[in-house]
């Protein structure tokens, strides 16, 4: 199984010269413009030495300007050294913290320090931000199979465990509102200072970690060449990398305790130093912390001279530039195999009946506990049917509803992975979701007033223009499955910036797009949960008619093309009908849930491999796994709710990583 | 009745008292021409599923069978307490509303931005919509109106006005006894517990609207960034107007973190402003509630601005 990205194409093109003295240059002229802007030059060496604790402007002089303009190229240089680590130990040009889930785990982390414990904060944000990491990266590593693992397999890991952890932080923020706009503050990664002890503390981490960086660079170094020839050298590699994993670790995690998520740089800066010709390791070594000190020097002095009324966190406008590098990566990323379908699993046929027959009993079970079993004040309770009557209204609805989203997401869950061939593809890849939520995201901060309507236009039209985006990026490669996923991750990560963004607003209105994009199910209708399972039905009639396709597609282009299939036509039908199904979902159970990645799979293990019988399980499945994640999000912590999406996600996510694991073997 | 509501609202600069406020709810009851409504009132059930609709209502003397995160509204709304048998009907953005039915309300109040839920609640009961924001209206004009509108679902129309009288009388009052000092400006704001960042408040919101009507200068001239008044700045931006007094909105352990963090600051240290020792706490309020969460914030910030009027005179 390997999807390269093609380093030869365009990473690690030399390009004239380097880039380098001039984003330095660009970053340190707006900084010059902005102390003048605060103090005269003639005061400047008073201000940086001896500021007068009277004049306010000396002060902010001293104790705000110079360690902002300072701490970013030192964080920059952090991630920079933490990436290009992090890409030779994992000989992987897309790892990075943020694609490994770490700088996701981090933020978790301290999110649940904030909430349950706020006295551990005071010993040290760094230690829990750590303990996120390693949890994450652990994570991350168990599912992909360490480095063996492809490099696009890695990053797919990577956004399961940072989307998970973020479904657990949103989980504990939808309970306690106070602590919103915290959660997102940390999230959007923010440069501003109050004095120089952040900038202290990271100057010295920085030292430390290139004095660490020094004494491991030569066994590194050997891992240019391949793992036998290192091993062949008498080198401890398994330690070496371990350290050299650990390191990076200590030195992302203590950007993200310091200064909260600032993605994508330790991705972009050895991007950058491989292009500007760094071809050793050595060089990469020495120039991408550079690159990273430019990179985000530049962005943090270009988010603060945009002419909006409110800065932009460093974090978001990182974010936008991370997902505009992965498009570009994308854009050349070259398939040099399709990815083949996983290894199958065997079952004795003449069990499928007697499974399907256990399935629907399941489901049965599943819907009508969902639909009896509750809580009022006095505790759990059974209703009878008389009750039934004034409780329909509540129940059955929602629950129609969530079995069409689980079951659209499995359909399109299945249509996804037999298409790209690969395991782990999930409609969230595709960037509807993210596209849906971005255009909800627009419509909050425009409109006055929304009413469900404009929700639904604004929801569709994001997931359209998204679609139309992966399109259109795909077009160029008869949709191949490679594309569309570094596209949908692409998206994904504008969304996810986007939504921080408008968070730290403070918008009073923005709890509802939480809880929507938390997924909750409470306000479908009676029309709409009939609107829901009648989209899901279609779907399930009109999945089947790609079947041949479904069942030729994930061999192979050579072989597809062989047999006369026309690759762009019958991906892009596929594509349409997955994108359909995925919106349909959104809209009810939010951007994100897991159910499309793990009901397929479900489907697969319970027998079901052929094309229709694994459609038409997978829905059963999909299906049943919302309707007890909305029992669960129900009654779990009555009278309160949660978002059914959560619940969904948390339910599945240890499978799904259990699933990664599973097909390395 | 005049002297009862007097008495309430003016029962204290560290906001109205439990006892006050009851004495309130009974004024609102007492009127000879109400009783009779008030009865009837009285059996309403009604459930606020948005903060400010419950404060109204239990301006008006009605108490809620029901309130939206009932914790978090106790915490901000120290001036309306609410009574112990109104029952959690879980998180403001996701009530439970199956448990909203089986209480089976006779009116609902909602946030005017909750529409999408709108099919569902009607089901329930009949729908009254607290239209705080995007009205056109000033934040403190959009509030007596929705006030009067709560009113007159539970028929304490006389309570309503009552209470809009006697809000006016606070803020002419305040603004008659600063008109004839020299006014040190305020500025009230909530300290971001990453010790980084405040969230000020300035025109356009509820804080900022009471501050202007009672000619309490604020010391906050900035355009915001959102419609809602407030745009969250660096803290070294306080600098820019030295010579007012920071107020604080003390929101428990969010606030106590940012304080341990800020003693530590050099920054927060030098501003003008701590350095001379002009920085002070109000307890926790709702930024989007209506006019008894603005008589209570008037009453805070003018004993706060009495401490350092210097009289003209």
């Amino acid at each position: 199984m390997r999807a390269e990205i093609d380093s030869g194409s365009w990473l690690a093109a030399p390009s004239s010269g380097g880039i380098l003295p001039l984003m330095g240059l660009a970053a340190a002229c707006l900084a010059l413009v902005g102390l003048w802007g605060e103090l005269q030059p003639s005061q400047w060496m008073m201000g940086l030495f001896a500021p007068e604790a009277s004049d306010p402007r000396q002060m902010a002089f001293h104790h705000a300007l110079l360690p902002r303009i300072f701490i970013a190229p030192i964080a920059g240089a952090i991630l920079g050294l933490a990436g290009v680590i992090l890409q030779q130990v994992l000989r992987n040009p897309l790892a990075d913290p943020t694609t490994l889930g770490i700088s996701a785990g981090a933020h978790g982390a301290l999110v649940a320090a904030t909430l349950f414990a706020p006295m551990l904060l005071d010993f040290g944000r760094e230690t829990i931000a750590l303990c996120g990491g390693i949890v994450a990266m652990a994570c991350v590593f168990a599912a992909a199979g360490g480095r063996r693992f492809s490099p696009l397999s890695v990053i797919l890991a990577g956004l399961l465990v940072s989307l998970f952890f973020g479904a657990g932080a949103s989980a504990l923020v939808v309970l306690n509102h106070d602590y919103l706009t915290e959660l997102f503050i940390w999230q959007s990664g923010s440069l501003l200072q109050s004095g120089w002890g952040n900038t202290a503390k990271l100057a010295i981490v920085l030292i430390a970690g290139a004095a660490a960086t020094a004494l491991l660079a030569r066994v590194l170094s050997v891992l240019d060449i391949e793992e036998s020839g290192a091993r062949s050298l008498g080198v401890p590699l398994a330690a070496v990398q371990g350290a050299a994993l650990l390191l990076a670790l200590l030195l992302s995690t203590a950007v993200v305790a310091s200064l909260g998520v600032l993605g994508f740089v330790g991705l972009a800066a050895p991007a950058l130093a491989r292009r500007s010709g760094a071809r050793t390791f050595q060089q990469r070594l020495v120039r991408s912390p550079l690159y990273g000190a430019a990179i985000l020097s530049l962005t943090d002095q270009i988010a603060q001279i945009l002419p909006l009324a409110q800065e932009i966190p460093t974090g978001v406008a990182t974010a936008v530039m991370g997902a505009l590098l992965l498009l570009g990566l994308s854009g050349r990323a070259s398939a040099k195999a399709d990815l083949p379908a996983p290894p199958p699993v065997h079952f004795d046929a003449g069990h499928r009946s007697a499974f399907l027959a256990c399935l629907i009993g399941i489901i049965l079970a599943a819907v009508l506990g969902a639909i009896f079993m509750g809580r009022d004040h006095g505790g759990w309770h059974w209703s009878s049917i008389q009750e039934l009557s004034a409780l329909w209204l509540w129940r059955v609805p929602r629950i129609a509803a969530s079995f069409a989203a689980g079951s659209m997401l499995g359909v399109a869950g299945v249509l996804m992975q037999r298409l790209t061939g690969n395991p782990m593809a999930a409609p969230e890849i595709l960037g509807i979701s993210a596209g849906a939520s971005i255009g909800l995201i627009v419509l909050l901060l425009i409109a006055p007033a929304v009413d469900a309507g404009w929700t639904i236009l604004a929801a569709s039209m994001g997931g359209t223009l998204a679609l139309a985006g992966v399109l259109l990026v795909g077009m160029r490669s008869s949709f191949a499955p490679q594309r569309l996923v570094l596209t949908g991750v692409s998206i994904a990560t504008l969304c996810s910036g986007l939504a921080a963004l408008a968070m730290t607003s403070g918008d009073p209105r923005l709890g509802g797009l939480v809880s929507w994009m938390a997924g909750s199910t409470h306000r479908v209708t009676p029309s709409g949960a009939a609107l829901a399972l009648t989209l899901a039905a279609i779907l399930l009639l009109v999945a089947p008619l790609t079947a041949r396709w479904l069942d030729i597609l994930p061999l192979g282009s050579g072989i597809a093309r062989g047999l006369g299939l026309g690759l762009g036509k019958s991906r892009l039908s596929v594509l349409l009908i997955a994108a359909i199904a995925t919106t349909g979902a959104t809209l009810i159970v939010g951007p994100l849930t897991f159910i499309g990645l793990m009901a397929p799979h479900l489907g697969r293990l319970l027998g079901f491999r052929r094309v229709m019988p694994q459609l038409i399980a997978t829905s059963l499945i999909g299906g049943a796994l919302m309707v007890l994640a909305d029992w669960i999000a129900r009654i779990v912590i009555f009278p309160w709710q949660l978002p059914t999406g959560i619940v969904a996600t948390l339910l599945a996510g240890p499978f799904v990583l259990n699933l990664l694991r599973r097909a390395r073997r | 009745m005049e002297t009862a509501v007097r008495q309430v609202l003016s029962a204290g600069s560290s906001g109205l008292t439990r006892r006050a406020f009851a004495a309130l709810a009974l004024a609102g009851a007492a009127l000879p021409a109400d009783t009779a409504r008030a009865d009837a009132a009285r059996r309403v059930r009604i459930a606020a599923l948005d903060w400010s609709g419950a404060e109204a209502l239990l301006a008006l003397g009605v108490a809620p069978v029901a309130v939206a995160d009932s914790a978090g509204y106790r915490r901000q709304f120290a001036h309306a307490p609410l009574p112990s048998s109104a029952a959690d009907l879980g998180g403001r953005w996701q009530p439970n509303l199956e448990l909203l039915a089986s209480l089976k309300p006779d009116l609902l109040i909602v946030s005017s931005e909750r529409g999408p839920d709108e099919a569902l609640e009607l089901r329930i009961a009949p729908r009254l919509a607290m239209s705080l924001h995007g009205t056109g209206l000033s934040p403190l004009a959009a509030a007596e109106a929705a006030l009067r509108r709560v009113a007159s679902a539970v028929r304490r129309e006389a309570a309503a006005e009552a209470v809009i009288v006697e809000a006016a009388r606070v803020f002419d009052g305040i603004a008659k006894s600063l008109a004839a000092s020299i006014r040190p400006g305020l500025i009230v704001a909530v300290l971001e517990p990453d010790g980084r960042h405040v969230t000020v408040h300035a025109k356009g919101g509820l804080i900022g609207e009471t501050m202007e009507r009672c000619g309490i200068r604020n010391a906050w001239t900035r355009p915001t960034a959102s419609i809602w008044g407030f745009s969250r700045i660096g803290i070294e931006r306080l600098a820019e107007a030295p010579e007012a007094r920071i107020v604080f909105v003390d929101q428990g352990p969010r606030t106590r973190r940012a304080l341990r963090l800020l003693a530590a600051s050099t920054l927060w240290q030098s501003l003008p402003q701590v350095a001379a020792g002009r920085v002070a706490r109000i307890p926790d309020l709702f930024p989007f509630g209506g006019l008894p969460t603005a008589v209570r914030l008037a009453r805070e910030l003018d004993s706060i601005v009495a401490r350092g009027v210097v009289h003209a005179g």
